[in-house]
């Protein structure tokens, strides 16, 4: 099943980030440029590879940079479990 | 024989007679050529004097990298006191524990900052100096003339603070000397820095690698390094660099690693056709970063790591023949032997392609503590060998990091002893037990936490979030676990020691 930017948002929200930072976010913005950080982003990836049940190569993690990269990514491997 | 001379007198003196009108430093919009360095310096040593600092005092410097940095350090060194320079980014008991630690006498800081609160608790700091980025108010009232005086012996000539396993943080006193340690060959052979080279480090000064690459390496080429007060961050760094054009680049591969995600190819915002090298310590690099760097930004990278026990990097990769994923090869002048566990210099090292111990002897080498007896013993080993804590592989003359050989994590250059991030833990109500081990996110190591929970039928995912956010309360970013896993039981010894190396998933 597909996941949407929607659940995205939910998971940013589980790792820490300021609920008014996750709520502006522009899905198609590089998320460093929104408020994210070097804490956050490792956070989140973890959290990807863990609830999406997938491993993201360290080359291709590093082109991630949105949230429509991220859920591009996540479908591209069968969305969710 | 030749005379003991004072080491930021000889240094100033150097520059002020081969370059005086050159930038020694840029900072925002500021320069700070060689001469006016030099007489800040030497005002800043008045003032220190007036402000009744003598020679073997330490005078700790809690500011952010500016021009004022520079002259407060070497306007310290010129009087014969030892500058101190410690993180802008404690809390004020963290400051207040450093200052007794080092008997401080005078702080230099900015107004209001927590090391000023800090010191309002420890009565032998008896000066605090405030600074703008620039240097202290009334600074130019002072003379530029001033006899630099030599440290009483045995007085260290700077000291810096590494974080210790127990979270309390360990002095690591240098003679004045080691300050110039890290130019050669580490500069000169591997860096082959010359006197037309812009030098900007995006780690700070008051750790061993920012302070070595930023004002070691400008002062003693004669170069001009590049100062940058705020917090890095990848569009901030691409910003600086962007508009100082350093030809040498000095991170962490944290940060390289969010440069890389911000990096647009070809657009004005991410320049980097000025650099010519970027340098990485402080962490192991990881070999698909050290690649896509290079590929993406045609800039070559090298990886090295260096402690501030050496002030110095030990090993490093060369220019050339960059072995990614690799700490590189042996920097001249540093022996390096890898042993079994308990090893020390005499013992035989292992075979290639096993992991040992890295053990290293060399110039310049801390060979005590302050105040660290102990922890000297362990780490201090005889006939001049230093214990790194660091685990490598040696194959073909190449050595690889394998982790620590302690319970420490090195999480974005920061050292983060599992000690204090589990310590915070408890204090949920939630928690009966944690223990925290390094778990690898795109290569880099990154705290996770291991936790036992008082009732094991509480909703997993909801703490999990909460605990996530109760450690940022408490802790610095770097130190806030990225995940955190549940357990029945932690792994034990039959002691009853928790064994933290058996949840690493590194």
């Amino acid at each position: 099943m597909a996941v949407t930017g929607l659940e995205l948002k939910a998971m940013l929200e589980e790792i820490g980030v300021k609920p008014e930072v996750v709520r502006a976010l522009d899905p198609a913005g590089p998320l460093l440029k929104q408020g994210l950080d070097s804490i956050d982003f490792p956070a989140f990836c973890a959290l990807v590879e863990e609830r999406f049940g997938l491993r993201l190569d360290d080359a291709e993690a590093l082109k991630l940079r949105t949230l429509e990269d991220f859920t591009a990514r996540i479908n591209h491997s069968g969305g969710k479990p | 024989m030749p005379q003991p001379e004072n080491v930021a007198a000889r240094l100033l003196a150097v520059n002020l007679a081969r370059c005086p009108d050159k930038a020694a430093f840029l900072c925002g919009d500021d320069t700070l050529t060689h001469r006016a360095l030099a007489a800040d310096s030497a005002r800043f040593a008045n003032l220190l004097r007036a402000r009744g600092v003598v020679p073997g005092d330490r005078v700790a410097l809690v500011l952010p990298d500016s021009l004022a940095y520079p002259k407060a350090f070497l306007g310290a060194m010129l009087l014969g006191a030892a500058p101190v320079p410690v993180s802008a980014m404690l809390t004020p008991e963290e400051y207040a524990f450093i200052l007794a630690d080092c008997a401080a006498t005078a702080l230099v800081t900015w107004e209001d900052s927590p090391a000023a609160g800090g010191a309002r608790d420890v009565p032998g700091v008896q000066t605090v100096l405030f600074c703008a980025l620039d240097g202290p108010w009334g600074l130019s009232a002072h003379s530029t003339e001033f006899q630099p005086a030599l440290p009483p012996e045995g007085s260290p000539g700077f000291m810096l603070y590494s974080s210790g396993s127990t979270g309390r943080p360990k002095g690591v006193p240098h003679a004045a000397a080691n300050l110039l340690g890290p130019a050669q060959p580490w500069g000169s052979e591997i860096l082959g820095v010359t006197a037309g080279d812009v030098l900007f480090s995006a780690s700070k000064m008051s750790f061993a690698y920012g302070l070595m690459s930023s004002l070691t390496l400008p002062l003693f080429f004669g170069a001009t390094g590049v100062l940058f007060p705020g917090k890095p961050g990848p569009y901030e760094l691409f910003e600086a660099i962007g508009r100082h054009r350093p030809s040498l680049f000095f991170c962490v591969p944290t940060l390289y690693n969010l440069m890389l995600r911000a990096f647009e190819p070809g657009a004005a915002e991410s320049d980097l056709s000025s650099l010519r090298l970027c340098y990485s310590a402080g962490e192991a690099l990881p070999a698909s970063l050290c690649r896509e760097w290079t590929r993406q930004t045609g800039v070559e990278i090298l990886d090295g790591i260096g402690s501030t026990e050496a002030f110095n990097l030990f090993v490093s990769n060369r220019r050339g023949r960059v072995h990614c994923g690799t700490s590189g090869e042996p920097v001249p002048g540093f022996e390096t032997r890898l042993v079994a566990d308990g090893g020390d210099g005499q013992s035989p090292e292992v075979p290639d392609a096993t992991p040992g111990n890295l053990l290293i002897r060399g110039p310049g080498l801390c060979r005590a503590y302050w105040n660290r007896p102990e922890k000297t013993a362990e780490t201090m080993l005889a006939d001049g060998w230093l214990a790194t804590g660091d685990v490598y592989v040696r194959e073909g003359g190449v050595f690889t990091h394998q982790g620590r050989s302690d319970d420490m994590l090195k999480v974005g250059a920061h050292w983060v002893s599992p000690v204090q991030v589990e310590d915070a833990l408890r204090t949920h109500p939630a928690v009966a037990e944690c223990a925290v081990a390094g778990l690898r996110v795109e290569g880099l190591v990154r705290p996770c936490a291991h936790v036992v929970l008082k009732d094991p039928g509480q909703d997993k995912s909801r703490l999990g979030l909460e605990l996530a956010r109760h450690a940022r309360g408490l802790l610095p970013p770097y130190m806030c676990p990225v995940r955190v896993d549940f357990h029945a039981v932690l792994p034990k010894t039959p002691t009853g020691k928790i064994q933290r190396f058996r949840l690493r998933s590194v």
